[in-house]
């Protein structure tokens, strides 16, 4: 890594492509660069880059796929979630990029994937953090960031005192896909918000967002059906049962089960049902199978 | 072996006795200032506040905001969200 990063550096190439190119060699599908200050438009004070590292200057956002493309087919929402790609690789990732900033250019790193700071709140927007550094664009699916190629990308970041040129926002918006503004013209929904009307709500107006809501207490039962708020809710239940045999049932039963053995093994922990993003033209594009692969079959 | 504190009795006791009345008084109104509800106009995210702007607001700590805001996050679902969540996984998968 070191001798790669001695090599890199010697040449003409820019430092931030060198960086990006760390970045994609560690693992990331997709890499871009925020500056630190241009968080403070959005962020509250508290949840900037420099609240977490003083002297921040730039962040390196950078993501990969959510999922194994055959997990998106896949019929049975447990087991997609038990198919996460990038979600189990992005703390190797992030951990080379920062080491990398600090043993090859004297500044320092700290990486952070997203790690809530207090009940549901992150330390710092992994989403705002992807839309500065032009990952992506916010979604009408809760405003997640669907990147042009990939569809629904796991994030993470690198924040670091070192002085990088930004990238910029996209100036095209992902979201809406053209064929979302045609069912939108048609029948006044579009997929995700006709597939779950209790989490999400908005509007298209001349083939652009308008505005749309996200109820993210209404999401975490379907993401995390066997997570930590499962657990506590469950338990209270069981509290309030007088008779033994039924808190018993509750207790040994199916759900009870799986979420302690969620919270043991982090097998179901962050399970999305996926139900908004299952039919989004953007991320079935994005996980399609390539056509040039390089070891066929016989037919 | 050390002894425990008895939380039925005590400053313990006396602390989440006190907390509970904040949360009677103000666990609705920080849920609804917190990011339970995300809005956008167009793209851009109407900035929701952070713990330390809602205690600014209601003449709270921001420990006690978080905390708060904690006990609202779980208080406010519904144990049956969980189990159509599950049925809805399973039927799916069938």
């Amino acid at each position: 890594m070191e001798q790669d990063g001695d090599r890199v550096l010697s040449s003409e190439e820019p430092l931030e492509a060198v960086i990006k190119r760390v970045t994609l060699g560690a693992g990331a599908r997709v890499v871009g660069i925020a500056a630190a200050e241009s968080f403070r438009d959005y962020a509250p004070e508290g949840h900037r880059p420099e609240d977490l590292l003083p002297g921040a200057r730039s962040v390196v956002v950078f993501g990969g796929p959510t999922l194994t493309a055959g997990a998106w087919r896949s019929p049975e929402p447990r087991f997609m979630s038990q198919n996460k790609v990038f979600a189990l690789q992005r703390k190797g990732t992030a951990v080379k990029v920062a080491l990398w900033i600090e043993e090859n250019t004297g500044h320092y790193a700290v990486y952070y994937d997203g790690v809530r700071e207090s009940g549901l709140n992150p330390y710092l927007s992994l989403k705002l953090a992807a839309e500065l550094a032009g990952l992506g664009t916010r979604s009408l699916a809760g405003g997640v960031i669907l990147n042009p190629e990939i569809g629904l990308m796991n994030l993470s970041l690198v924040i670091t005192t070192l002085a990088l040129e930004p990238d910029a926002p996209l100036s095209d918006p992902v979201c809406p896909h053209p064929s979302c503004v045609v069912v939108w013209e048609a029948r006044g929904t579009t997929p995700c918000l006709e597939s779950c009307p209790e989490c999400l709500s908005g509007e298209l107006k001349d083939g652009r967002i308008d505005h749309m809501e996200y109820e993210r207490f209404r999401c975490v039962p379907r993401a995390t059906t066997a997570g930590v708020h499962a657990f506590l809710k469950l338990l209270q239940e069981a509290f309030a049962l007088d008779d033994a045999e039924e808190r018993n049932a509750l207790l040994s039963g199916d759900l009870f089960t799986r979420t302690v053995t969620s919270l043991g093994f982090g097998s179901e922990l962050v399970a999305g049902c996926f139900k908004c993003l299952s039919r989004c033209p953007v991320c079935l594009s994005g996980t399609r199978l390539k056509t040039d692969v390089t070891h066929q079959t016989k037919a | 072996m050390a002894e425990l504190p008895d939380i039925r009795t005590g400053e313990r006791r006396a602390e989440m006795r006190g907390r509970a009345e904040l949360y009677r008084r103000f666990g609705r109104e920080i849920f609804e200032l917190s990011l339970a509800h995300q809005r956008y106009e167009g793209v851009k995210q109407v900035r929701p506040l952070s713990d330390a702007e809602i205690a600014l607001r209601l003449g709270l700590t921001e420990e006690e905001v978080a905390d708060l805001r904690c006990v609202a996050e779980v208080d406010q679902l519904s144990t049956d969200w969980f189990r159509e969540a599950d049925a809805f996984k399973k039927g799916r998968s069938r």
